[in-house]
Protein backbone atom coordinates (compact mmCIF):
# COMPACT_ATOMS: atom_id res chain seq x y z
CA UNK A 1 0.00 0.00 0.00
CA UNK A 2 1.79 3.43 -0.77
CA UNK A 3 1.60 6.40 0.95
CA UNK A 4 -1.20 8.14 -0.61
CA UNK A 5 -3.52 5.08 -0.40
CA UNK A 6 -2.81 4.67 3.29
CA UNK A 7 -3.24 8.58 3.58
CA UNK A 8 -6.93 7.82 1.76
CA UNK A 9 -7.48 4.70 4.13
CA UNK A 10 -6.83 7.08 7.46
CA UNK A 11 -8.75 9.87 6.39
CA UNK A 12 -11.94 7.15 5.74
CA UNK A 13 -14.68 7.58 8.35
CA UNK A 14 -15.26 4.04 8.90
CA UNK A 15 -11.81 3.68 10.17
CA UNK A 16 -12.20 6.45 12.49
CA UNK A 17 -15.59 5.32 13.69
CA UNK A 18 -14.18 1.56 14.16
CA UNK A 19 -11.45 3.18 16.37
CA UNK A 20 -14.35 4.67 18.82
CA UNK A 21 -16.89 7.11 18.89
CA UNK A 22 -17.14 10.10 17.04
CA UNK A 23 -16.68 13.64 18.28
CA UNK A 24 -17.57 15.71 15.04
CA UNK A 25 -17.31 19.66 14.79
CA UNK A 26 -18.57 21.63 12.83
CA UNK A 27 -17.41 24.74 11.32
CA UNK A 28 -19.95 27.19 9.91
CA UNK A 29 -18.53 29.75 7.30
CA UNK A 30 -20.07 32.52 9.61
CA UNK A 31 -16.63 31.81 12.01
CA UNK A 32 -14.94 34.30 9.50
CA UNK A 33 -16.83 37.20 10.83
CA UNK A 34 -15.54 36.39 14.67
CA UNK A 35 -12.45 36.13 13.59
CA UNK A 36 -12.09 32.51 13.80
CA UNK A 37 -10.03 30.67 10.69
CA UNK A 38 -8.79 27.44 10.41
CA UNK A 39 -5.95 27.71 12.20
CA UNK A 40 -7.40 28.26 15.53
CA UNK A 41 -8.89 24.86 15.01
CA UNK A 42 -7.84 21.96 17.53
CA UNK A 43 -7.80 19.33 15.39
CA UNK A 44 -6.76 16.91 17.68
CA UNK A 45 -10.14 17.22 19.58
CA UNK A 46 -11.96 16.12 16.24
CA UNK A 47 -12.55 12.78 14.72
CA UNK A 48 -14.06 14.64 11.73
CA UNK A 49 -14.98 18.44 10.77
CA UNK A 50 -17.83 19.48 9.13
CA UNK A 51 -17.54 22.55 7.22
CA UNK A 52 -21.26 24.28 6.55
CA UNK A 53 -22.01 24.86 3.85
CA UNK A 54 -22.60 24.47 0.26
CA UNK A 55 -25.92 25.58 -0.96
CA UNK A 56 -27.94 23.91 -3.64
CA UNK A 57 -29.88 25.14 -6.73
CA UNK A 58 -32.96 24.12 -7.66
CA UNK A 59 -31.07 22.88 -11.39
CA UNK A 60 -29.00 20.94 -9.30
CA UNK A 61 -25.83 23.25 -9.23
CA UNK A 62 -24.09 23.88 -6.01
CA UNK A 63 -21.91 26.68 -4.27
CA UNK A 64 -20.47 27.45 -2.01
CA UNK A 65 -22.88 29.92 0.79
CA UNK A 66 -20.57 32.52 1.35
CA UNK A 67 -17.99 33.21 -1.02
CA UNK A 68 -15.98 34.97 1.04
CA UNK A 69 -15.23 32.00 2.93
CA UNK A 70 -13.52 30.43 0.05
CA UNK A 71 -10.02 31.12 0.97
CA UNK A 72 -10.63 29.65 4.58
CA UNK A 73 -12.45 26.70 2.97
CA UNK A 74 -9.06 25.72 0.88
CA UNK A 75 -7.09 26.37 4.11
CA UNK A 76 -9.06 24.31 5.96
CA UNK A 77 -8.86 21.62 3.51
CA UNK A 78 -5.48 21.82 3.48
CA UNK A 79 -4.75 21.87 7.72
CA UNK A 80 -7.68 18.70 7.84
CA UNK A 81 -5.18 16.64 5.55
CA UNK A 82 -1.95 17.78 7.15
CA UNK A 83 -3.63 16.48 10.66
CA UNK A 84 -5.50 13.27 9.12
CA UNK A 85 -8.80 14.71 10.34
CA UNK A 86 -11.64 13.52 7.63
CA UNK A 87 -13.14 17.23 6.41
CA UNK A 88 -16.95 17.09 5.42
CA UNK A 89 -19.05 19.14 3.57
CA UNK A 90 -22.89 19.92 4.69
CA UNK A 91 -25.20 20.72 1.71
CA UNK A 92 -28.17 22.84 2.78
CA UNK A 93 -29.41 24.75 5.64
CA UNK A 94 -32.52 26.57 6.60
CA UNK A 95 -33.24 28.04 3.09
CA UNK A 96 -32.32 24.76 0.97
CA UNK A 97 -35.48 23.13 1.13
CA UNK A 98 -37.59 24.33 -2.00
CA UNK A 99 -34.35 23.69 -3.86
CA UNK A 100 -33.96 20.04 -2.50
CA UNK A 101 -37.80 19.58 -3.04
CA UNK A 102 -37.02 20.09 -6.76
CA UNK A 103 -33.92 18.19 -7.24
CA UNK A 104 -35.20 15.44 -5.05
CA UNK A 105 -38.63 14.94 -7.28
CA UNK A 106 -37.04 14.88 -10.54
CA UNK A 107 -34.61 12.14 -11.72
CA UNK A 108 -32.55 14.23 -13.82
CA UNK A 109 -31.78 16.99 -11.83
CA UNK A 110 -30.94 14.30 -9.15
CA UNK A 111 -28.44 12.94 -11.17
CA UNK A 112 -27.05 15.93 -12.44
CA UNK A 113 -26.92 17.30 -8.66
CA UNK A 114 -25.43 14.35 -7.62
CA UNK A 115 -22.73 14.45 -10.10
CA UNK A 116 -21.95 18.02 -9.29
CA UNK A 117 -21.64 16.87 -5.65
CA UNK A 118 -19.34 13.99 -6.28
CA UNK A 119 -17.04 16.24 -8.69
CA UNK A 120 -17.04 18.73 -5.89
CA UNK A 121 -16.14 16.89 -3.53
CA UNK A 122 -13.20 14.70 -5.28
CA UNK A 123 -11.75 17.20 -6.83
CA UNK A 124 -11.46 18.73 -3.34
CA UNK A 125 -9.59 15.51 -1.92
CA UNK A 126 -12.98 15.57 0.51
CA UNK A 127 -14.30 12.70 2.79
CA UNK A 128 -17.62 12.70 2.45
CA UNK A 129 -20.60 14.94 2.37
CA UNK A 130 -23.92 15.72 4.85
CA UNK A 131 -27.35 15.90 3.59
CA UNK A 132 -29.23 19.03 5.47
CA UNK A 133 -32.40 18.96 3.99
CA UNK A 134 -34.03 20.98 7.08
CA UNK A 135 -37.67 19.58 8.44
CA UNK A 136 -38.30 18.44 4.79
CA UNK A 137 -42.46 17.74 4.74
CA UNK A 138 -44.49 14.68 4.22
CA UNK A 139 -45.00 14.99 0.22
CA UNK A 140 -41.05 15.56 0.21
CA UNK A 141 -40.87 11.61 1.42
CA UNK A 142 -40.52 9.93 -1.47
CA UNK A 143 -37.89 12.65 -2.86
CA UNK A 144 -35.81 12.71 -0.31
CA UNK A 145 -35.06 8.93 0.12
CA UNK A 146 -34.30 8.86 -3.63
CA UNK A 147 -31.84 11.83 -3.35
CA UNK A 148 -30.06 9.79 -0.04
CA UNK A 149 -30.08 6.91 -2.49
CA UNK A 150 -28.53 8.50 -5.09
CA UNK A 151 -26.27 10.16 -3.18
CA UNK A 152 -24.95 6.70 -1.27
CA UNK A 153 -24.38 5.43 -5.18
CA UNK A 154 -23.25 8.78 -6.57
CA UNK A 155 -20.40 9.40 -4.07
CA UNK A 156 -17.96 6.70 -4.94
CA UNK A 157 -17.77 4.93 -1.69
CA UNK A 158 -17.28 8.56 0.24
CA UNK A 159 -18.83 9.00 3.05
CA UNK A 160 -22.73 10.19 3.37
CA UNK A 161 -24.45 11.49 6.53
CA UNK A 162 -27.79 13.12 6.74
CA UNK A 163 -28.71 15.48 9.12
CA UNK A 164 -32.26 14.65 10.26
CA UNK A 165 -35.38 16.48 12.70
CA UNK A 166 -37.36 14.87 15.05
CA UNK A 167 -40.49 16.91 13.49
CA UNK A 168 -39.65 14.93 10.39
CA UNK A 169 -39.04 11.52 11.16
CA UNK A 170 -41.89 9.66 9.39
CA UNK A 171 -40.03 11.45 6.53
CA UNK A 172 -36.69 9.59 6.11
CA UNK A 173 -38.32 6.15 6.23
CA UNK A 174 -35.62 3.20 5.84
CA UNK A 175 -33.07 5.83 3.46
CA UNK A 176 -31.39 6.61 6.43
CA UNK A 177 -30.05 3.51 6.84
CA UNK A 178 -28.17 3.99 3.68
CA UNK A 179 -26.23 6.72 5.03
CA UNK A 180 -23.02 5.99 7.08
CA UNK A 181 -24.13 8.29 10.02
CA UNK A 182 -27.19 9.97 10.75
CA UNK A 183 -26.86 13.28 13.05
CA UNK A 184 -29.77 14.22 15.06
CA UNK A 185 -30.39 17.74 15.53
CA UNK A 186 -31.75 17.71 19.30
CA UNK A 187 -33.13 21.24 18.71
CA UNK A 188 -33.44 24.16 21.12
CA UNK A 189 -36.11 23.09 23.54
CA UNK A 190 -36.00 27.07 25.31
CA UNK A 191 -37.08 29.22 23.13
CA UNK A 192 -38.53 32.89 23.80
CA UNK A 193 -41.67 31.18 23.24
CA UNK A 194 -41.43 28.65 26.12
CA UNK A 195 -43.26 30.61 29.18
CA UNK A 196 -40.89 29.66 31.69
CA UNK A 197 -36.96 28.84 31.77
CA UNK A 198 -35.84 25.48 31.33
CA UNK A 199 -32.99 23.80 30.09
CA UNK A 200 -31.83 24.20 26.61
CA UNK A 201 -30.80 20.45 25.77
CA UNK A 202 -30.64 18.37 28.15
CA UNK A 203 -29.56 14.91 28.94
CA UNK A 204 -33.35 14.19 28.95
CA UNK A 205 -34.07 16.06 25.14
CA UNK A 206 -31.03 14.48 23.70
CA UNK A 207 -32.44 10.89 25.24
CA UNK A 208 -35.77 11.41 23.75
CA UNK A 209 -35.04 12.87 20.32
CA UNK A 210 -32.02 9.53 19.66
CA UNK A 211 -34.80 7.12 20.94
CA UNK A 212 -37.00 8.82 17.85
CA UNK A 213 -34.92 7.49 15.70
CA UNK A 214 -33.66 4.51 17.36
CA UNK A 215 -37.34 3.16 17.24
CA UNK A 216 -37.92 3.47 13.84
CA UNK A 217 -34.85 0.75 13.14
CA UNK A 218 -32.24 3.12 12.37
CA UNK A 219 -28.77 1.45 13.61
CA UNK A 220 -27.91 3.15 17.17
CA UNK A 221 -23.92 3.54 15.69
CA UNK A 222 -25.19 5.69 13.17
CA UNK A 223 -27.06 7.78 15.28
CA UNK A 224 -25.26 11.44 16.84
CA UNK A 225 -26.82 14.00 18.31
CA UNK A 226 -25.80 17.60 17.94
CA UNK A 227 -24.88 19.52 21.12
CA UNK A 228 -25.17 23.17 21.12
CA UNK A 229 -22.02 25.23 22.10
CA UNK A 230 -24.05 28.39 22.43
CA UNK A 231 -25.81 29.79 25.65
CA UNK A 232 -29.24 31.14 25.77
CA UNK A 233 -30.06 34.27 28.21
CA UNK A 234 -33.22 35.03 28.91
CA UNK A 235 -33.84 38.58 30.69
CA UNK A 236 -36.06 39.01 34.06
CA UNK A 237 -35.57 34.99 34.66
CA UNK A 238 -34.23 34.12 38.07
CA UNK A 239 -34.29 30.21 37.88
CA UNK A 240 -35.66 27.30 36.35
CA UNK A 241 -39.28 27.57 36.12
CA UNK A 242 -39.27 31.18 36.36
CA UNK A 243 -41.03 33.61 33.53
CA UNK A 244 -39.04 35.80 31.52
CA UNK A 245 -39.30 38.56 29.11
CA UNK A 246 -37.29 37.54 25.87
CA UNK A 247 -33.91 37.08 24.89
CA UNK A 248 -31.38 38.75 27.82
CA UNK A 249 -27.63 39.67 26.72
CA UNK A 250 -25.54 38.34 23.41
CA UNK A 251 -26.42 38.11 20.26
CA UNK A 252 -30.18 38.34 20.28
CA UNK A 253 -29.87 35.92 23.23
CA UNK A 254 -27.08 33.46 22.00
CA UNK A 255 -23.70 33.37 23.94
CA UNK A 256 -20.70 31.68 22.71
CA UNK A 257 -19.46 29.08 25.64
CA UNK A 258 -16.14 30.81 25.20
CA UNK A 259 -17.64 34.03 26.02
CA UNK A 260 -19.67 33.23 28.50
CA UNK A 261 -16.14 33.09 30.83
CA UNK A 262 -16.16 36.89 30.47
CA UNK A 263 -19.51 36.92 32.42
CA UNK A 264 -18.57 34.73 35.08
CA UNK A 265 -15.90 35.89 35.86
CA UNK A 266 -17.81 38.68 37.33
CA UNK A 267 -19.40 38.51 40.56
CA UNK A 268 -22.08 39.16 39.14
CA UNK A 269 -23.52 35.92 38.03
CA UNK A 270 -24.45 32.67 40.16
CA UNK A 271 -23.36 29.37 38.09
CA UNK A 272 -24.78 26.75 39.51
CA UNK A 273 -25.67 22.85 37.80
CA UNK A 274 -29.30 21.10 38.53
CA UNK A 275 -28.39 17.68 39.25
CA UNK A 276 -32.03 16.87 37.96
CA UNK A 277 -31.92 17.89 34.51
CA UNK A 278 -28.13 17.64 34.15
CA UNK A 279 -28.38 21.33 32.91
CA UNK A 280 -26.09 24.25 33.36
CA UNK A 281 -27.49 27.75 34.94
CA UNK A 282 -26.32 31.14 35.48
CA UNK A 283 -28.05 33.49 37.15
CA UNK A 284 -27.35 37.46 37.53
CA UNK A 285 -27.56 40.89 36.13
CA UNK A 286 -31.33 40.41 35.22
CA UNK A 287 -31.29 37.38 33.89
CA UNK A 288 -31.03 33.39 33.57
CA UNK A 289 -28.46 31.35 30.93
CA UNK A 290 -28.67 28.69 30.06
CA UNK A 291 -26.43 26.34 28.08
CA UNK A 292 -23.95 23.47 28.10
CA UNK A 293 -21.52 22.76 30.49
CA UNK A 294 -18.58 20.04 31.03
CA UNK A 295 -20.64 18.10 33.45
CA UNK A 296 -23.80 18.06 31.39
CA UNK A 297 -21.45 17.29 27.83
CA UNK A 298 -19.53 14.71 29.89
CA UNK A 299 -23.31 13.43 30.91
CA UNK A 300 -24.84 13.15 27.47
CA UNK A 301 -21.13 11.56 25.95
CA UNK A 302 -21.32 8.80 28.95
CA UNK A 303 -25.10 8.00 27.97
CA UNK A 304 -24.12 7.62 24.26
CA UNK A 305 -21.15 5.50 24.44
CA UNK A 306 -22.82 3.29 27.32
CA UNK A 307 -25.90 3.12 24.87
CA UNK A 308 -24.31 1.73 21.84
CA UNK A 309 -24.45 5.31 19.76
CA UNK A 310 -22.07 6.95 17.04
CA UNK A 311 -20.61 9.59 18.93
CA UNK A 312 -21.50 13.46 19.29
CA UNK A 313 -21.40 16.90 17.17
CA UNK A 314 -20.53 19.67 18.36
CA UNK A 315 -21.83 22.95 17.06
CA UNK A 316 -19.77 24.98 16.09
CA UNK A 317 -15.65 24.53 16.49
CA UNK A 318 -15.42 28.54 16.74
CA UNK A 319 -17.63 28.47 20.27
CA UNK A 320 -15.89 26.35 22.14
CA UNK A 321 -13.37 27.18 24.46
CA UNK A 322 -9.76 26.95 23.61
CA UNK A 323 -8.09 25.78 26.69
CA UNK A 324 -8.52 21.83 26.89
CA UNK A 325 -8.93 22.11 30.26
CA UNK A 326 -12.42 23.48 29.66
CA UNK A 327 -12.99 23.02 26.34
CA UNK A 328 -16.05 20.96 25.67
CA UNK A 329 -14.97 19.22 22.66
CA UNK A 330 -12.13 17.83 25.06
CA UNK A 331 -14.74 17.06 27.69
CA UNK A 332 -16.62 14.92 24.74
CA UNK A 333 -13.21 13.37 23.43
CA UNK A 334 -12.20 12.65 26.79
CA UNK A 335 -15.43 10.14 27.38
CA UNK A 336 -15.31 8.89 23.41
CA UNK A 337 -11.65 9.10 22.13
CA UNK A 338 -9.85 8.64 25.49
CA UNK A 339 -6.76 7.00 23.77
CA UNK A 340 -6.21 10.76 22.31
CA UNK A 341 -3.76 12.87 24.40
CA UNK A 342 -5.70 16.08 25.45
CA UNK A 343 -3.54 16.96 28.19
CA UNK A 344 -2.11 15.01 30.91
CA UNK A 345 -4.20 13.41 33.46
CA UNK A 346 -4.30 13.35 37.40
CA UNK A 347 -2.07 10.99 38.38
CA UNK A 348 -2.47 9.96 42.09
CA UNK B 1 -9.45 34.65 23.51
CA UNK B 2 -10.72 37.62 25.30
CA UNK B 3 -9.80 36.91 28.49
CA UNK B 4 -6.82 35.11 27.38
CA UNK B 5 -5.74 38.62 26.64
CA UNK B 6 -6.57 40.49 29.37
CA UNK B 7 -5.62 38.29 32.06
CA UNK B 8 -2.73 35.87 30.68
CA UNK B 9 0.25 36.64 33.04
CA UNK B 10 3.36 35.25 33.10
CA UNK B 11 5.20 33.46 35.67
CA UNK B 12 8.60 34.49 36.64
CA UNK B 13 10.70 32.43 38.77
CA UNK B 14 8.23 30.67 40.72
CA UNK B 15 5.03 29.32 39.00
CA UNK B 16 3.34 28.72 42.05
CA UNK B 17 3.75 32.18 43.97
CA UNK B 18 3.56 33.55 40.70
CA UNK B 19 -0.09 32.12 40.33
CA UNK B 20 -0.62 33.70 43.60
CA UNK B 21 0.51 36.93 42.60
CA UNK B 22 -0.02 37.82 38.49
CA UNK B 23 -3.68 37.44 37.97
CA UNK B 24 -5.50 39.98 37.06
CA UNK B 25 -8.65 37.95 38.62
CA UNK B 26 -6.63 38.54 42.06
CA UNK B 27 -7.10 34.92 41.65
CA UNK B 28 -6.42 34.30 45.84
CA UNK B 29 -8.53 37.02 47.01
CA UNK B 30 -12.07 35.93 48.68
CA UNK B 31 -14.59 35.09 45.86
CA UNK B 32 -17.91 35.95 45.35
CA UNK B 33 -20.73 32.68 45.61
CA UNK B 34 -18.92 30.75 42.64
CA UNK B 35 -16.09 30.12 44.93
CA UNK B 36 -15.48 29.32 48.76
CA UNK B 37 -14.47 32.78 50.67
CA UNK B 38 -11.29 30.63 51.51
CA UNK B 39 -10.43 29.20 47.64
CA UNK B 40 -6.83 30.15 46.99
CA UNK B 41 -6.12 29.45 43.11
CA UNK B 42 -2.61 28.36 44.46
CA UNK B 43 -3.35 25.70 46.38
CA UNK B 44 -5.98 24.55 44.53
CA UNK B 45 -3.82 24.19 41.69
CA UNK B 46 -1.02 22.77 43.48
CA UNK B 47 -3.40 19.61 44.90
CA UNK B 48 -4.67 19.63 41.18
CA UNK B 49 -1.47 19.83 38.96
CA UNK B 50 -2.68 18.48 35.94
CA UNK B 51 -4.99 21.75 35.19
CA UNK B 52 -2.02 24.21 35.17
CA UNK B 53 -0.03 20.87 33.49
CA UNK B 54 -2.58 21.05 30.64
CA UNK B 55 -0.92 24.25 30.13
CA UNK B 56 2.10 23.60 29.90
CA UNK B 57 1.82 20.55 27.64
CA UNK B 58 2.61 22.39 24.18
CA UNK B 59 5.50 24.12 25.34
CA UNK B 60 6.99 20.97 27.34
CA UNK B 61 5.94 18.68 23.99
CA UNK B 62 8.19 21.42 21.92
CA UNK B 63 10.92 21.60 24.38
CA UNK B 64 11.20 17.41 24.62
CA UNK B 65 11.19 17.40 20.61
CA UNK B 66 13.69 19.76 20.50
CA UNK B 67 15.62 18.04 23.02
CA UNK B 68 15.53 14.89 20.34
CA UNK B 69 15.41 12.23 23.07
CA UNK B 70 13.10 10.77 25.90
CA UNK B 71 12.91 9.15 28.65
CA UNK B 72 11.41 5.43 29.26
CA UNK B 73 10.67 3.07 31.92
CA UNK B 74 13.10 1.03 30.67
CA UNK B 75 16.11 3.53 30.32
CA UNK B 76 18.82 3.56 32.70
CA UNK B 77 21.01 5.65 30.72
CA UNK B 78 23.42 8.15 31.85
CA UNK B 79 20.62 10.93 31.50
CA UNK B 80 18.56 9.37 33.35
CA UNK B 81 20.92 8.50 36.41
CA UNK B 82 22.33 11.84 35.87
CA UNK B 83 18.67 13.04 36.62
CA UNK B 84 17.43 11.29 39.47
CA UNK B 85 20.53 11.39 41.39
CA UNK B 86 21.07 15.35 40.99
CA UNK B 87 19.04 17.84 43.46
CA UNK B 88 17.08 15.58 45.61
CA UNK B 89 14.73 18.49 46.26
CA UNK B 90 14.21 19.25 42.84
CA UNK B 91 13.32 15.73 41.99
CA UNK B 92 10.59 15.66 44.70
CA UNK B 93 9.53 18.96 43.22
CA UNK B 94 8.97 17.29 39.91
CA UNK B 95 7.78 14.22 41.74
CA UNK B 96 4.73 16.07 43.89
CA UNK B 97 4.36 19.90 42.39
CA UNK B 98 3.94 18.95 38.82
CA UNK B 99 3.55 14.83 38.48
CA UNK B 100 1.27 15.39 41.36
CA UNK B 101 2.15 11.99 43.23
CA UNK B 102 1.29 12.44 46.52
CA UNK B 103 3.90 9.72 48.22
CA UNK B 104 7.31 10.96 48.57
CA UNK B 105 9.23 7.60 48.40
CA UNK B 106 12.69 9.09 49.58
CA UNK B 107 15.77 10.44 48.55
CA UNK B 108 17.33 6.85 48.62
CA UNK B 109 15.32 5.00 46.52
CA UNK B 110 16.13 7.58 43.32
CA UNK B 111 19.76 7.54 44.12
CA UNK B 112 20.14 3.75 44.39
CA UNK B 113 18.26 3.51 41.14
CA UNK B 114 15.22 1.67 42.00
CA UNK B 115 12.98 3.02 40.99
CA UNK B 116 14.26 3.36 37.46
CA UNK B 117 11.79 0.51 36.25
CA UNK B 118 8.84 2.34 37.92
CA UNK B 119 5.72 3.56 36.71
CA UNK B 120 6.98 6.92 38.60
CA UNK B 121 9.42 7.54 36.54
CA UNK B 122 7.54 7.09 33.46
CA UNK B 123 5.21 10.36 35.25
CA UNK B 124 8.10 12.18 36.06
CA UNK B 125 9.59 11.75 32.59
CA UNK B 126 6.89 13.30 31.05
CA UNK B 127 8.10 16.49 33.13
CA UNK B 128 11.74 16.26 31.82
CA UNK B 129 13.79 17.26 28.85
CA UNK B 130 16.40 14.66 28.20
CA UNK B 131 19.93 16.57 29.46
CA UNK B 132 18.37 18.95 31.72
CA UNK B 133 19.29 18.03 35.39
CA UNK B 134 16.27 17.75 37.63
CA UNK B 135 16.85 22.13 38.60
CA UNK B 136 16.69 23.06 35.34
CA UNK B 137 13.58 21.15 34.51
CA UNK B 138 12.24 22.60 37.12
CA UNK B 139 13.40 26.21 36.28
CA UNK B 140 12.36 25.18 33.02
CA UNK B 141 8.73 24.50 34.32
CA UNK B 142 8.55 27.33 36.97
CA UNK B 143 9.23 29.94 33.96
CA UNK B 144 6.12 28.49 31.34
CA UNK B 145 3.50 30.78 30.88
CA UNK B 146 0.23 29.87 33.27
CA UNK B 147 -3.14 31.73 33.22
CA UNK B 148 -4.55 31.01 37.04
CA UNK B 149 -7.62 32.64 35.90
CA UNK B 150 -8.00 30.00 33.98
CA UNK B 151 -7.39 27.29 36.81
CA UNK B 152 -9.99 29.06 38.78
CA UNK B 153 -12.74 28.91 35.89
CA UNK B 154 -12.15 24.98 36.43
CA UNK B 155 -13.07 25.18 39.49
CA UNK B 156 -16.11 27.11 38.82
CA UNK B 157 -17.32 25.64 36.18
CA UNK B 158 -15.90 21.95 36.32
CA UNK B 159 -14.17 21.15 39.21
CA UNK B 160 -16.41 21.63 42.34
CA UNK B 161 -19.16 19.74 40.62
CA UNK B 162 -16.74 17.10 39.89
CA UNK B 163 -15.93 17.10 43.71
CA UNK B 164 -12.14 18.60 43.59
CA UNK B 165 -10.40 19.12 46.90
CA UNK B 166 -9.47 22.81 46.57
CA UNK B 167 -7.64 23.22 49.80
CA UNK B 168 -5.65 21.07 52.33
CA UNK B 169 -7.54 19.57 55.34
CA UNK B 170 -7.20 21.24 58.86
CA UNK B 171 -7.28 19.87 62.09
CA UNK B 172 -10.47 18.16 63.02
CA UNK B 173 -11.70 18.05 59.11
CA UNK B 174 -10.78 14.63 58.18
CA UNK B 175 -14.30 13.27 59.34
CA UNK B 176 -16.27 12.16 56.57
CA UNK B 177 -14.12 10.70 53.33
CA UNK B 178 -15.75 11.72 49.81
CA UNK B 179 -15.71 8.38 48.28
CA UNK B 180 -18.31 7.37 51.27
CA UNK B 181 -20.54 9.66 48.91
CA UNK B 182 -22.76 8.73 46.11
CA UNK B 183 -20.17 8.07 42.78
CA UNK B 184 -20.16 10.03 39.76
CA UNK B 185 -23.41 8.72 37.74
CA UNK B 186 -26.63 7.38 38.93
CA UNK B 187 -28.83 4.32 37.46
CA UNK B 188 -30.06 7.09 35.25
CA UNK B 189 -27.40 8.06 33.62
CA UNK B 190 -27.87 11.70 35.30
CA UNK B 191 -24.52 13.39 36.18
CA UNK B 192 -24.22 13.57 40.65
CA UNK B 193 -22.80 16.36 41.37
CA UNK B 194 -20.77 17.26 44.54
CA UNK B 195 -21.90 20.80 44.51
CA UNK B 196 -23.31 20.89 47.35
CA UNK B 197 -20.58 20.44 49.20
CA UNK B 198 -16.80 21.53 49.42
CA UNK B 199 -13.64 19.08 49.99
CA UNK B 200 -10.33 19.29 51.18
CA UNK B 201 -7.56 16.75 50.64
CA UNK B 202 -5.19 15.17 53.48
CA UNK B 203 -1.63 15.99 53.21
CA UNK B 204 -1.54 12.91 55.04
CA UNK B 205 -2.96 10.45 53.40
CA UNK B 206 -4.06 11.92 50.14
CA UNK B 207 -7.44 11.17 50.99
CA UNK B 208 -10.10 13.85 50.00
CA UNK B 209 -12.91 14.63 53.00
CA UNK B 210 -16.30 17.16 53.34
CA UNK B 211 -15.30 20.11 54.54
CA UNK B 212 -19.02 21.22 54.96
Amino acid sequence: MNLKILSIALLSFGLAFAQGGAVIGYYPYWAQYSQFTPKNVHFERVSELHYASLTPSADGSIALADETDAANFDSLVTASAAHYVPLVVVIGGPDAGDAFAAIAADESLRSAFVKNVSDWVDSRGLSGVELDWQNPAADNATGYQALVRALKSGLNGKTLGAAVYPASVEVYGDALNEADYVIVFVGDHMTTDSSTVRPNMSLDDVKSAMDIFASKGIAKSKLIPVIALSGKSFSGATGFGSAHQGPGSGNDGYIPYKDLMAKFDTPDYKVTFDETSSSELAVGNGEAIVFSGIPSVRAISVWIRDNGFGGVALYDVSEDHPEAIISLLVTAGQVLRPDVDYAPQKKK
Amino acid sequence: MLFNNKLKCFLGLSALLSIAACSSMDADSSKDGNWPADFKTSEYSRINPDIANAQRKDSLAAAKKTAGCTVSTTDTSEDVRTFFSGDSNDVKTLYLDYAGLSVWPGYEQFHSGALYADFRVMVISNYHICKNTAAQDVAYLNGLPIDSALIARQYMLAGRIEGRAYRYCLSGETNVLQDTLQGELSSSGHVFSYLAHTYCLSAGNNQKYLIE
